[in-house]
């Protein structure tokens, strides 16, 4: 057995049982920390970032705690334009380089080579293999499965498709914005004129016309017929065209969909598309804090539980360290630190998985949610209609994305039941082939046979997927129909052996 | 190929069908060399991955076709991972050899066409 050698610049032989009884105790710290609920406190936070930075070789930042993920996202990216627009004007606004010049991923790159990395760098080299694999199993590992589900991807993958949203809806609100008013010049003139002539001569004949025959025939029920009429229809499509682009107007500037475009156009009304683009690349400037813990409980687990205390590392990392501890998700700008609250609350199913079938699974005190079913992200709408569990099999069958239509029938497990499917073969490797006619859902898209297969996946999923009609009137046979799909033939179905 | 050789290195993984070939068609080249290499593109970031710890895995793919379509070299042991933190399919060992990488297809009954298993 390898000697077990520890000093406090050198830890080599892989662990003790002692160090393995510590490592867990250190790691389920950790996990507490990453799975923070209370609020952040800004007189710890604001020292913490400040401290980061100066042991990074840079100025002390401007450092603003805010609610939320998303918001430190979109005022951080949003900030930066601003910022970059003031040191170097608006004339390189639209290029890409002024983009990434704004985004100032430098000031990450700075804080996390002075602090993070070179703490890893230093570790590395202070334990052996064997050290390092154990160590790193027992903490970054553990505390990586029993919180990364819940934090990093999920608040990744939501502040991604936040900002996507909410710059996309903003770029198509500029788009449109623009095209309209490059257009509505040339157009509206142009129709007005048009409408104005045909509505003028449409008026003046029809009221001459209607004035002759009344003065001819003496008639006020003519009269009255004849003016109304032409009135009405001079007037009416006016009057409903205007009333729709007042509507139009008032809804859109009401649309909560467009608030940030409004703000951008507010703080950087020349360079709108430019201030967009910066937030939409926020995420070149942001650091997890707490989210990101599991590579700190691996870390300062060198230095606690290994007792790697003599390297050179630990006071720049301290820094580091206290940021992960004391807030979460932050963009890092040469000005200013942009430090998110911890959220509201985090639901977990038992396999530690994002999850909550009565709401949001996790939720920030300004409101702001993402709701998971079994780990898998699901917008809010999608998320109603799956827990609702009273979808059709027409509707689970028309989700694109394999997984959560397998989610979608796992939660209405009597979709296919309520659609008057018919078994019309099942396998021995539990692929079943089944048959829809006559019904609703036939009539709705149009196919007088609808034919799919249910089966079951190693992962533990069901799924169903539509099969060919064509293929399968002439191969009703559920592993022919499952080899098809999989570009095999019957024969190279029977023989595959490995899946998973 | 023989069904014997067939059954030691075919991988189902997921919708991704990893099927052995006993050599490359003529009409593809090669696009992309490394030890991590995606051989099942997920939208969601759920890629199916094509790993070795020592030699470059090889993927080639038809000429000027703008398809998904893939073949896969490998020269020494390697194996197949799925980047998904759950319901995540289980690694696998990939035997060295040549592949044709296929992904599952299922018949889209709202755009009346057979369409690639996406997730």
């Amino acid at each position: 057995m390898t000697k077990i050698v520890r000093a406090p610049t050198e830890a080599k032989g892989g662990i003790t049982p002692e160090e393995a009884v510590k490592l867990k105790t250190h790691a389920d710290l950790w996990i507490d920390r990453i799975m923070r609920t209370e609020s952040i406190e800004p007189s710890r936070i604001v020292p913490a970032v400040e401290r980061l930075y100066e042991v990074s070789g840079l100025k002390r930042p401007r450092v603003v705690v805010v609610p939320s993920p998303l918001v430190a996202n979109l005022a951080g990216g949003l900030s930066a334009a601003i910022w970059h627009l003031r040191k170097h004007g608006k004339t390189r606004a639209a290029t890409d380089t002024a983009t990434d010049d704004a985004t100032d991923d430098a000031t990450y790159a700075a804080t996390d080579d002075a602090t993070d990395d070179a703490t890893y760098a230093a570790t590395d080299a202070a334990t052996d293999d064997a050290t390092y694999a154990a160590t790193r199993a027992a903490t970054y590992a553990a505390t990586y499965a029993a919180t990364d589900d819940a934090t990093d991807t999920a608040t990744y993958a939501a502040t991604d498709a936040a900002t996507d949203d909410a710059t996309d809806a903003a770029t198509r609100a500029a788009t449109y914005a623009a095209t309209y008013a490059a257009t509505r010049a040339a157009t509206d003139t142009a129709t007005r004129a048009a409408t104005d002539t045909a509505t003028d001569d449409a008026t003046d004949d029809a009221t001459y016309a209607a004035t002759d025959a009344a003065t001819r025939a003496a008639t006020y029920a003519a009269t009255r017929a004849a003016t109304y009429a032409a009135t009405y229809a001079a007037t009416d499509a006016a009057t409903r065209a205007a009333t729709y682009a007042a509507t139009r107007a008032a809804t859109y500037a009401a649309s909560p969909k467009h608030w940030l475009r409004r703000l951008v156009e507010a703080l950087t009304p020349n360079a709108i598309e430019f201030s967009l683009g910066v937030i939409r690349l926020s995420w070149r400037m942001r650091q997890g804090g707490n989210h990101w813990g599991q590579y700190d409980s691996y870390l300062s687990a060198c230095r606690d539980v290994l007792g790697l205390a003599g390297l050179g590392c630990w006071e720049k990392y301290a820094a580091w360290e206290e940021c992960a501890i004391e807030g979460s998700w932050r963009i890092m700008h040469e000005e200013f630190c942009i430090v998110s609250d911890f959220p509201e609350f985090i639901r977990v199913d038992i396999e530690r998985r994002p999850h909550c079938e009565t709401g949001p699974s996790h939720r920030w005190r300004d409101g702001w949610e993402l709701y998971h079913l079994d780990g898998q992200r699901l917008e809010k709408e999608v998320w109603e209609s799956i827990t609702s569990k009273a979808m059709t099999f027409g509707e689970i069958m028309a989700i694109e994305n394999a997984d959560i239509r397998a989610l979608a029938l796992k939660y209405n497990p009597e979709a296919i039941l309520n659609a008057d499917s018919k078994l019309v073969d099942i396998s021995k490797r539990g692929n079943a082939l089944y048959l829809i006619q006559d019904t609703e859902l036939n009539r709705f898209l149009e196919e007088p046979e609808i034919w799919f297969l249910k089966m079951f996946c190693p992962t533990g999923r069901t799924f169903v997927e539509g099969v060919d009609p064509a293929f399968a009137r002439k191969n009703p046979k559920a592993d022919t129909c499952q080899a098809r799909a999989l570009g095999l033939t019957p024969s190279q179905y029977r023989s595959l052996t490995v899946e998973g | 190929m023989k069904t014997e050789e067939f059954k030691r290195r075919a991988i189902r993984h997921g919708e991704v069908m990893i099927i052995p070939i006993e050599r490359l068609p003529g009409n593809v080249e090669k696009a992309e060399a490394g030890r991590r290499v995606v051989i099942g593109h997920s939208e969601s970031g759920h890629h199916h991955v094509a790993v070795s710890d020592n030699v470059d895995l090889t993927v080639f793919r038809p000429v000027g076709g703008d398809t998904e379509e893939l073949y896969l070299q490998v020269q020494a042991v390697a194996r197949v991972e799925h980047l998904k933190p759950f319901d995540k399919h289980e690694t696998k060992a990939l035997q060295p050899g040549l592949y044709y990488v296929n992904t599952k297809e299922q018949y889209d009954y709202f755009a009346k066409r057979q369409a690639k298993v996406v997730d």
